[in-house]
């Protein structure tokens, strides 16, 4: 690859386009700008910020340069963040980005005249973080409210097929935003714009000759101006996916006689994977696993249910060392004789011992939550890799990482978009669609009597499925029993909680059950010789968790979910139920939920039940205003009061 | 070749007789209890060679029992240039006690840890994903150093939910450093000491597990521990003396103080024009802070001697920044251009109050405050902050013993206390509910004192982020929307003021013709601490507070009050409350009054101030019943 590289790679001059930059330019009205128009909150803006990436020679390899020019207004004190740059570098073995060329320059106001005040070289530091990576960070002297400071400098890096992604969108507006990338022409890169903030964006294109060498250059603009703020929410699956970028990854190389791609379609990436030795040989070789194997499945017939005592197995036996990964971190060998390893490792074994078994097992190449949804056909943004068997007709999704996931019930982070199935056998590669799991359940059975005084002395039984059988388990794994029910108790409200079961915290692919009497001398409260309750008592949600009065970003809840409430209730002897609120439903709109509200009197007193359902894991922003009334209505129809009067 | 095979025998047999050591079965059951890990031994051994030269040697056996007790593993060793690591290595035991698995030092990982902007420290750790438990964890290292103006104390119980089987601690020191120590919470303890011709040995065993308690003392107060330190001790290339506070502070003036105060002429002719027509030092001590606070921020860069000595005032006056050290020094440099004495003042921070200890000389403390007597009062100012007022450090060094560093030596003084009713909070709302059950109306929230510190930044956040805030601030109000929202920060009273007007909608909940509602709208206590069936600590309220409340509620027309809550007053040694609603016309006046009185009060005292605090919830949620008039 090196030696090839320096055949298709030519030198582009850095000097070949006119800079649109003016390093030194600060005027008057930018240090008297008191706020920003747009955005009056804003503590900071970036009025320039100006880049250029292009390829050079270096002395025995290309390198990729990056120039970047920033030019930024501090309005308050909140703002001084922003006259400190941090620059991550990376390292490996043999070689190491680089920073040069760095100017920083702070411009005050001061009587009039504006003060300029010159980074120090000696304030310049260098940390070696971890691992591969340092970093370079300088602050700037003099700055204050008001301040607007310059950075320049210059990354050079020997790692030229990685292209950074190009953020134009930050915690801050941007006034002018300017990247140039040149690369030979040839090199064909896909690009890919993300965020809201895209549309502002002006994008062109030309090639151009580059006289001194005689060669055809592509030069790619992107040009924006008054780029918001990126807006920071809660119940996001991951905010870097609405921030505003461009993204790069080489395509293919196609220069003359010479061709190479290196990633087109989804197939091109499923058989990309499925070349590297880790899909391909070691998935079928490792005969190690066959002793393993032979005792779990011994006496078992059912493909399915061997299929769930290998998962089972594989969860129990095998410790994920929290490290995503498509590839193998420890390697098969190495993860067996330690009994550790990265979702690679763990979820790959889980296939080689699926398919010991007999099963039609094999991988799914996926990019979790956290790593982003990728934009187009690539290979280096997929992180991480499950399991999935075909017996029969029937398909089944595993991740084996987490001790309480189930089969078809993966971790939340797993459900993102969509997955790559890579059948190397049966030469097949295709997407499989991963947007939601099934609907998860949830009820809670509360039966109690309820005394003069208020106090009331009953029983609860709960139960769990999926996904929120699987939150429990974690929950109530986590932490001590006696710490467990302290934090029930007060989460509700107060309650003494005796003879406590739970049932099935460790089992998976069952419901897991916890029940328990109680004692709770608030439930109702006596106001002039009446008694008022709440109908769902110390289930009562007591808050709406959308707050905001607009919403920017789509709403994520994890997974779909029933929720089931009961409440049956013994009243005093000589009280009768003098008011009882209306049974009434309401309705998300598209089928996106309801909630229904049930009340009836019986001959001891009087039943409540409550039943909601969110139907999507995901909900688009345009909604966010039904779900907003909808959890707040909730809260209202949950604090009517039941009143009892003495008959 | 016999000899050979031999040797290797025996170390072979040493080896595993030594591997099983530590079988978890050897565990007595109430060490178990309540433990997350159990440290079967830890060994400290430090050996003071002379000034310049310590050796230490540590040793921790911990058996981890499930994965909480991962995180007290503490297989950490910070290091910076002036520590010379000999050795470093972690062994990973099975429950049986055989190795499985060694880490050498090359094996561990190694990180920058810098708690400011940069710094030279940096941590050897070790990155280990436990696969069953339990299972034993050897950590050893030693090390040589020439800083010995900080020495590891001894400290037998680290963490809460952790047991020890023994805890050995040894100190060596040649008799004409004077080493001396400082014992805190030993009193009923059980553990041994001996006292050496040239040290000390501690050794404590059998030491069960504890559990955190709601309103316990921190656990300073509460865990043993010894410190200690040297008389004559060394630091990154400079020699220390300290016999008393006195002498300490001459050499911290002398050494790390006395040659950074170089301020330029023009900078000075600068203070002395800012202050010309100031009458009062008070006056003219404002001046000066509000230039610093208005010409730098705070950048921390630690490196060397330089987490101990401040940068050169005109290196501060030239880059605007600085950390504590560097800020505080600077202003005094400018205090004393204006002609205004002020003093250096070091000071354990935190909104846990620690005293710098009077008996116990040695480098303590982790913050630098300024002192400026004035002719009524002494101020005391925090120069790393922008936005404080003057004269007002809020409750990150309120109430504490600090040192203050004069040129002629040091003295332990008090800071300025901000006590129970000194951080008062007062609402004041005028509402009316209409008859759709919406409440509407304007509120007001002045505080002072730490409550002032613990609210005059909303000033500051973003309009969204103000929204959120409220929102959570009344969390009991639904559908709460803001209306306008306008602050006054006095900076001179140390007074802030939020003036809010805003709506709630179905304040009111209707149960057919009856209406209810909670008169206390706008300071809800909902919580009630936990139970214990067994109180072992101490009840420690940590700041003490007192809030007032006055709020008009005008009810729909056409409706009447059916039933008022009855008054209610409270007055407890730890905490006072009082409630009362009178009527007037549709109008409502509703008062109430809510404070605790910090302090340390005996475990008895708990479940009578669990059962106060139950009373002040449930008088908080009382309802009022409207009725429709018919």
């Amino acid at each position: 690859m090196k030696k090839l590289s320096l055949f298709i790679f030519l030198l582009t001059a850095t000097t070949l386009f006119a800079q649109e930059y003016d390093f030194g330019k600060v005027t008057k009205e930018e240090l008297e700008e008191k706020e920003y128009e747009s955005d009056p909150d804003a503590h900071a803006a970036i009025l320039q910020n100006h880049r250029e990436t292009y390829l050079v020679s270096g002395v025995d390899d290309w390198k990729i340069v990056t120039e970047i020019y920033k030019k930024i207004k501090i309005y308050d004190k909140d703002g001084f963040d922003f006259a400190t740059e941090a620059v991550d570098l990376y390292k490996n073995a043999g070689t190491r980005e680089t920073i040069r060329k760095i100017k920083a320059v702070t411009y005050n106001l001061e009587n009039g005249k504006v003060v300029e005040s010159k980074l120090d070289k000696d304030q310049i530091f260098e940390t070696n973080l971890a691992y591969s990576y340092f970093e370079t960070k300088f602050t700037l002297p003099n700055v204050k409210a008001g301040s607007v400071i310059e950075i320049s400098y210059e990354i050079n890096s020997p790692f030229y097929t990685n292209f950074e992604d190009v953020i134009y969108q930050y915690d801050v507006p941007v006034k002018k935003f300017y990247t140039e990338v040149r690369v030979l022409k040839g090199m064909h890169y896909k690009q890919s714009g993300k965020g809201e903030g895209f549309s502002l964006l002006q994008t062109s294109h030309e090639t151009k000759v580059d006289h001194r060498l005689g060669q055809d250059v592509d030069v790619y603009r992107f040009t924006g101006e008054n780029i918001p703020a990126l807006k920071q929410e809660s119940y996001v699956d991951n905010i870097d996916n609405y921030r505003g970028g461009i993204v790069f990854e080489l395509d293919y190389i196609q220069i003359g006689t010479y061709f190479r791609s290196y990633s087109q379609t989804w197939t091109d990436v499923a058989q990309r994977i499925g070349s590297q030795t880790d899909y391909k040989d070691d998935l079928d070789k490792a005969r190690f696993v066959d002793d393993l194997v032979d005792p779990i499945i011994a006496g078992t017939t059912d493909p399915v249910e061997k299929m769930n005592k290998i998962f089972n197995y594989v969860k129990k036996e095998f410790t994920w060392n929290e490290l995503d990964g498509k590839y193998f971190y420890n390697g098969l060998k190495k993860t067996v004789k330690e009994k550790k390893g990265n979702s690679g490792d763990i979820n790959l074994l889980l296939i080689v011992m699926l398919r010991y078994a007999g099963i039609d097992a094999n991988p799914v190449v996926i990019s979790t939550k956290d790593n982003m949804v990728p934009l187009f056909p690539t290979l280096d943004r997929l992180n991480y890799v499950i399991a999935h068997a075909q017996i029969g007709e029937e398909e089944f999704l595993m991740d084996a990482t987490r001790e309480f996931s189930e089969v078809n019930v993966l971790p939340v982070n797993d459900y993102n978009w969509q997955g790559i199935y890579i059948n190397n056998t049966k030469l097949r590669w295709k997407k499989i669609p991963l947007r939601q799991p099934e609907q998860s359940f949830v009820s809670a059975d509360l039966m109690f009597t309820l005394s003069e005084d208020g106090s009331a002395e009953g029983k609860m039984r709960k139960i769990y499925d999926k996904h929120h059988a699987m939150n429990f388990r974690k929950a109530f794994k986590d932490v001590k029993l006696d710490d467990y029910l302290m934090e029930m108790e007060s989460d509700y409200g107060g309650i003494e909680i005796s003879d406590y079961k739970p049932v099935n915290t460790d089992a998976s692919n069952k419901k897991a059950m916890e029940s328990f009497s109680f004692f709770y001398d608030e439930a109702a409260e006596e106001i002039g010789g009446k008694l008022y309750m709440e109908p769902l008592v110390f289930l009562s949600r007591t808050e709406s968790p959308f707050l905001a009065e607009t919403r920017e970003y789509p709403i994520d809840f994890g997974f779909p979910y029933e929720s089931k409430k009961n409440v049956i209730v013994t009243i005093p002897e000589g009280y009768v139920v003098e008011h009882l609120p209306q049974s009434s439903k309401m309705e998300l709109p598209d089928g996106i939920g309801e909630v229904v509200y049930l009340a009836s009197k019986t001959p001891t007193g009087f039943r409540i039940s409550y039943d909601l359902k969110i139907n999507y894991a995901m909900v688009s922003q345009p909604y966010y205003i039904h779900l907003k009334d909808f959890f707040s209505k909730m809260v209202e129809i949950e604090s009517e009061k039941i009143i009892l009067s003495k008959a | 070749m016999n000899k050979t095979i031999t040797a290797l025998a025996i170390g072979l047999l040493c080896y595993v007789v030594n591997a099983q050591e530590y079988p978890v079965a050897a565990i007595a059951e109430d060490l178990k209890e309540n433990a997350d890990a159990v440290v079967r031994l830890e060994n400290t051994k430090i050996t003071i060679q002379d000034q310049r030269n310590m050796t230490v040697d540590y040793k921790r056996v911990i058996t981890v029992l499930n994965e909480q007790g991962d995180y007290d593993i503490d297989a950490y060793l910070y290091y910076n240039p002036s520590i010379d690591i000999q050795d470093v290595e972690v062994l990973i035991l099975d429950a049986s006690g055989e190795e499985i698995e060694k880490f050498k030092k090359k094996d561990l990982g190694d990180r920058s840890v810098v708690s400011g902007f940069y710094g030279d420290n940096r941590v050897k750790y070790l990155g280990y994903t436990a696969t069953s438990y339990p299972y034993t964890v050897v950590f050893t290292y030693n090390y040589e150093t020439s800083r010995t103006a900080f020495l590891d104390s001894w400290n037998p119980i680290s963490s809460y939910y952790l047991s020890t089987e023994k805890s050995e601690f040894e100190i060596h020191a040649p008799a004409n450093l004077g080493l001396h120590s400082k014992e805190s919470n030993l009193e009923n303890f059980a553990y041994d000491k001996q006292e050496l011709a040239d040290g000390y040995t501690y050794t404590a065993n059998h030491i069960t597990a504890i559990k955190p308690e709601d309103y316990c003392p921190p656990s300073d107060k509460l865990f043993p521990s010894v410190a200690f330190a040297l008389t004559k001790f060394h630091l990154e290339g400079v020699d220390g003396e300290a016999s008393d506070w006195a002498t300490f502070g001459k050499w911290m003036y002398d050494n790390l103080l006395k040659d950074t105060y170089d301020l330029s002429d023009a900078t000075k002719a600068k203070m002395k024009a800012l202050v010309a027509d100031k009458s009062t030092t008070y006056e003219k001590a404002k001046a000066v802070f509000e230039y610093v606070q208005k010409n730098t921020r705070y950048i921390s860069i630690q490196v060397g001697i330089g987490g101990w000595k401040p940068m050169l005032a005109s290196e501060v006056d030239n880059l605007g920044y600085g950390d504590c050290k560097a800020l505080t020094n600077y202003t005094k440099n400018l205090m004393d251009a204006a002609g205004i004495t002020s003093y250096y003042t070091v000071v354990a921070a935190g909104s846990e109050k620690k005293d710098i200890d009077a008996n116990f000389t040695a480098i303590q403390g982790n913050h630098i405050i300024l002192e400026i007597p004035t002719e009524e009062e002494d101020v005391w100012v925090d120069c790393t902050s922008q936005v404080h007022p003057f004269n007002f450090i809020g409750d990150f060094t309120d109430d504490r013993d600090v040192l203050v560093i004069k040129p002629e030596g040091g003295e332990i003084v008090r800071t300025v206390a901000f006590l129970n009713e000194d951080n008062w909070q007062e609402t004041i709302a005028h509402c009316k509910i209409d008859t759709d059950g919406n409440l509407i109306g304007d509120v007001e929230i002045k505080t002072s004192g730490t409550q002032y510190d613990n609210r005059f930044g909303i000033e500051r956040i973003d309009t969204d982020d103000k929204e959120k805030y409220y929102k959570k601030y009344w969390d009991n109000l639904n559908h709460l929307s803001l209306n306008t929202i306008n602050f006054e920060n006095n900076k001179d009273k140390v007074e802030f003021s939020e003036k809010i007007s805003l709506s709630a909608a179905n304040y009111l909940s209707f149960s057919g013709d009856m209406g209810l509602f909670v008169p206390n709208a706008f300071n809800v206590i909902s919580s009630t601490p936990d139970r214990y069936r067994n109180r072992t600590t101490p009840l420690y309220i940590r700041r003490g507070f007192l809030d007032k409340d006055t709020y008009e509620i005008e009810i729909p027309t056409g409706m009447k009050i059916d039933v008022l809550p009855e008054p209610i007053t409270m007055d407890k040694e730890f905490g006072v409350y009082k409630m009362s609603v009178s009527q007037e016309g549709q109008k409502l006046i509703y008062h109430r009054e809510y404070g605790l009185k910090a302090g340390t009060y005996p475990k008895e005292k708990y479940s009578e101030f669990r059962k106060f605090m139950r009373a002040v919830s449930k008088a908080d949620g009382a309802k009022i019943v409207i009725n429709k008039t018919t």
